[in-house]
C-alpha cells in the first residue's frame, strides 16, 4: 500500500465509513422506536377493546335480566338464563385482558362469576320443573339494578377514555365500585343458591373429622407409622382444616411431607418421591396389582369400605382413586387418593383431604324406580357395559342417588348416571383412554 | 497495515474452526436431522399432538420435524436452531439420556388435553419458586389451581397465570425459561390433586413485600420463602 493511497483512505474512507455507520445507528434507533410505539398501541387497543366488551356485557346482562322480570313463558324464560350465564362468562374472559391487578378486579369477578352461576342453577331448576319463587324474582330485580349501575359507570368511564390502559395507574379501578362484603349493607344481593361459586359452597365446612384436638407429639406419631419416615418437629397450619405439617429432606435426595388434622389426628396427606419412572399405562393385571396394594394401604389405615375406582399413571407412580362405598353404593365424594411406585409395589403417597371432608353416613332415598327400568331410560345407541349404584354430586351441597352405567358408543366411552327416584339423567361423563390412564371429563 | 491483514486473517480462520468445531463437540444426546428411532418418533408424536407438527409420525427426523422443533423452540422460548438438545427436551418432557433402544420410556410427559396446561404451569413454578423446596413448587401450582376454581378469579390455568400482577415471573419474564424436572413434576403432582396448602388463594414472599393488603392476612402456613393465605 503507497503512502497516497493510506492517505486517501485516513481522509475519506474512513470518515465516510463512520458516517454511514452513524446514519445507519439513526436509522435504525428511528425504526425501533416506531416498533415500540406501535406495539404498544397494539397492547392499548386491546386493553380498550376488552374494556369495551366487558361494558357492553354488563349492559346486555342487564336488559337480559329486565327481561327475565316480565316474561312468563318457561321456555323463554331458561333462554334467558342461558344468555345471562354466557354473558357472565363473556364479562370474566374480558376483564382478565384488562392491564388492572387481580386484587382489585377480585371482587367484581365474583359478582359477575356468582350471578352467571346464579343464573345457571335457576335454569337447572327451571328445566325440571321447579317454580320461580319471589325470592328468586326479587334476587333477578336487584341483580339487574347493580348491573345498570355497573353499566352506567363503565360506560361513561369508556365515553370519558378513562379505560385501564398502560397510561393510566390502574390500581384501584374497580375497587370504587367493588361489592360491599356481605356483613357490610351492600349493593350486590347474597344470592342464596346451592352451585359450584356460591357464597355458602365457599363456606362450606368439614363433615368427616370428629374428636378432640391431639398434640403436635401425637400427630406426629401418627404421620410417622403411616408415612414410615420418623418425622421431627412440625408447623400448625391454618385454613379450611386445621392441621400439623411435617416435613424431613435426607442428604441423597429423598423427602417426605405430612399434615395430620388436628381435630381427631387424622392423616390428611403425606407424599414420598417415587424411586422408578416408569410411564405409561400397564396391562390390566399390573394395574390390579396396584389398586390391591392401595386399597390395602388404606385397610390398615382404618379405612374399610374403599373400592378403586380410576386411575392414573405418571412420574414412576400409579394414583388410584378410591372411593369410600356404604352398602355397596359407592360414594364419590370420599375419595381417597393413593400414589403406589410402580417400580417397588409401595405406597408412597396418600390424600385423604376429601374424604375427611365430606364422608359422614348418608341417608339414602328408596329406589322409585327399577335398575331395568333406568336402563331402558339410555340412548337407544348406547351399548352398556357395567351397572352400578352410586351417589354422586351434583352440586357442592347436593348429592343424587343413581344408577351409574358404563356404556360405550362406537369407540368411545361413557358414563351415564340416572336418578333412582326420578328416573332422569343426572350427569353423563365422556373416558378418554391416554397413555395416563383414565381421564373422566 | 499488514499487522492488521494477519490478524484478519487469523479472526477468519478461528470462525471456521469454531463453525466447524461446535455442532461436533455437542453432538452428545441429542436429536437433529437426520436422526431416526424410537425417540424421534416420541418426540413427533408429542409436538403433533401439540399441534407444532403436521407430518407423519415415522421415527425420521426430517426437515418437517426441524420446523416443527424451530416452532416449538421460538414460542417456548428457546434458541430456535431445530436440534433437540439438553433445554429443549426438558420443555418437551423428553429424555434422552437413555439413548434409543430402551424401551417405550422415551417419552417423560402424559397425554390427554392437560399436556399444554401442565407445562405452562411448570414454567410458573420454575419461574416463581426455583429455589423452593419440593412442597414449595407444588404449592404454588396449587395456588394457581385452586384460583382456577375461585369465583374472584378467572376460570382457565392460562386466564390466572396471566393475570395483570399476579406472579412477578411473568412481569420479569421468568416464566419463559424452560423448567426442570423437579417443576414439571411439581406441576403434574399439584393436577393431580396434591394441595399442600389446604386452598390457598395467594402468597408472597416476606422478605422481599411491602404490599400492606399481602400483609394484612392471616398467614396459614409458611413453605421456605413463602407465606400462603
Amino acid at each position: 500500500m503507497s503512502e497516497k493511497t493510506q492517505n486517501v483512505f485516513q481522509k475519506y474512507v474512513i470518515p465516510a465509513i463512520l458516517a454511514a455507520a452513524l446514519i445507519g445507528v439513526i436509522l435504525w434507533a428511528a425504526q425501533q422506536k416506531a416498533l415500540a410505539e406501535s406495539y404498544k398501541n397494539l397492547a392499548k387497543e386491546s386493553y380498550v377493546r376488552a374494556y369495551g366488551e366487558l361494558t357492553d356485557d354488563l349492559y346486555d346482562m342487564e336488559s337480559t335480566l329486565s327481561k327475565l322480570t316480565a316474561v312468563n313463558s318457561p321456555a323463554q324464560y331458561v333462554l334467558l338464563l342461558d344468555e345471562v350465564w354466557r354473558l357472565s362468562g363473556s364479562a370474566v374472559s374480558h376483564m382478565s385482558y384488562l392491564p388492572v391487578s387481580h386484587v382489585d378486579t377480585a371482587e367484581l369477578n365474583q359478582f359477575v362469576v356468582r350471578l352467571g352461576d346464579y343464573a345457571h342453577s335457576l335454569t337447572k331448576k327451571a328445566v325440571r320443573g321447579g317454580v320461580i319463587t319471589e325470592e328468586d324474582t326479587g334476587a333477578i330485580i336487584q341483580l339487574r339494578d347493580s348491573c345498570a349501575k355497573l353499566a352506567e359507570e363503565y360506560g361513561d368511564k369508556y365515553a370519558r377514555g378513562e379505560v385501564p390502559a398502560e397510561d393510566i395507574d390502574a390500581d384501584g379501578y374497580f375497587a370504587e365500585s367493588k361489592p360491599e362484603d356481605s356483613e357490610g349493607i351492600s349493593e350486590f344481593p347474597t344470592l342464596i343458591y346451592d352451585g359450584p361459586f356460591s357464597e355458602s359452597s365457599e363456606k362450606l365446612q368439614p363433615r368427616g373429622l370428629s374428636g378432640g384436638e391431639v398434640t403436635m407429639e401425637q400427630a406426629q406419631t401418627v404421620a410417622s407409622i403411616i408415612a414410615g419416615v420418623t418425622f421431627g418437629g412440625g408447623q400448625e397450619t391454618g385454613g379450611k382444616i386445621p392441621a400439623y405439617q411435617f416435613s424431613i429432606s435426607n442428604e441423597d435426595g429423598t423427602w417426605a411431607e405430612a399434615a395430620v388434622t388436628r381435630q381427631g389426628g387424622k392423616l390428611l396427606w403425606y407424599m414420598r418421591p417415587c424411586k422408578g419412572n416408569t410411564e405409561g399405562k400397564p396391562d390390566g393385571a399390573e394395574g390390579k396389582k396396584y389398586a390391591d396394594t392401595a386399597i390395602k394401604k388404606l385397610e390398615e389405615m382404618g379405612y374399610h369400605s374403599m373400592t378403586a375406582t380410576y386411575a392414573q399413571y405418571y412420574g414412576g407412580a400409579a394414583l388410584i382413586n378410591c372411593a369410600a362405598t356404604q352398602n355397596g353404593v359407592i360414594l364419590y365424594s370420599d375419595l381417597i387418593k393413593v400414589w403406589v411406585d410402580r417400580e417397588t409395589n409401595e405406597v408412597r403417597g396418600v390424600d385423604a383431604r376429601n374424604y375427611l371432608f365430606s364422608h359422614t353416613e348418608r341417608e339414602l332415598p328408596e329406589a322409585r324406580v327399577t335398575m331395568a327400568e333406568a336402563e331402558g331410560y339410555l340412548a337407544p345407541s348406547l351399548k352398556v357395559a357395567g351397572r352400578q349404584l352410586a351417589l354422586i354430586p351434583i352440586t357442592p351441597e347436593t348429592e343424587r342417588l343413581c344408577y351409574e352405567f358404563k356404556c360405550t358408543l362406537d369407540n368411545d366411552s361413557y358414563i351415564v348416571y340416572i336418578g333412582v327416584e326420578t328416573g332422569e339423567e343426572e350427569q353423563i361423563f365422556r373416558i378418554i383412554d391416554s397413555e395416563d390412564g383414565q381421564l373422566v371429563i | 497495515m499488514r499487522g492488521l491483514n494477519r490478524s484478519i486473517v487469523a479472526l477468519l480462520a478461528l470462525l471456521l474452526i469454531l463453525c466447524i468445531a461446535v455442532p461436533e463437540m455437542a453432538d452428545a444426546a441429542m436429536l437433529r436431522q437426520g436422526s431416526s428411532g424410537e425417540q424421534v418418533k416420541a418426540l413427533q408424536s408429542k409436538l403433533k399432538r401439540w399441534g407444532y407438527y403436521n407430518g407423519n409420525v415415522d421415527g425420521i427426523f426430517g426437515s418437517g420435524t426441524a420446523q416443527a422443533v424451530k416452532y416449538f423452540q421460538r414460542k417456548n422460548g428457546l434458541a430456535a436452531d431445530g436440534i433437540v438438545g439438553e433445554a429443549t427436551a426438558r420443555a418437551l418432557g423428553l429424555s434422552l439420556t437413555g439413548s434409543a433402544g430402551g424401551g417405550s420410556s422415551g417419552s417423560g410427559s402424559s397425554g390427554g388435553s392437560g399436556d399444554k396446561d401442565m407445562y405452562l404451569l411448570a414454567r410458573l413454578v420454575h419461574g416463581e419458586a426455583r429455589g423452593e423446596p419440593y412442597k414449595g413448587k407444588v404449592a404454588v401450582a396449587a395456588v394457581v389451581l385452586n384460583r382456577v376454581k375461585s369465583s374472584s378469579f378467572p376460570n382457565s390455568i392460562s386466564g390466572v397465570i396471566y393475570q395483570k400482577g399476579a406472579f412477578s415471573a411473568v412481569s420479569d419474564g421468568q416464566i419463559n425459561l424452560s423448567p426442570d424436572n423437579e417443576s414439571i413434576k411439581a406441576a403434574r403432582d399439584a393436577m393431580n390433586g396434591w394441595d399442600p396448602t389446604g386452598g390457598c388463594l395467594y402468597y408472597y414472599n416476606p422478605k422481599k413485600t411491602s404490599n400492606k393488603w399481602m400483609l394484612s392476612h392471616d398467614v396459614v402456613l409458611t413453605i421456605g420463602e413463602h407465606a400462603f393465605f
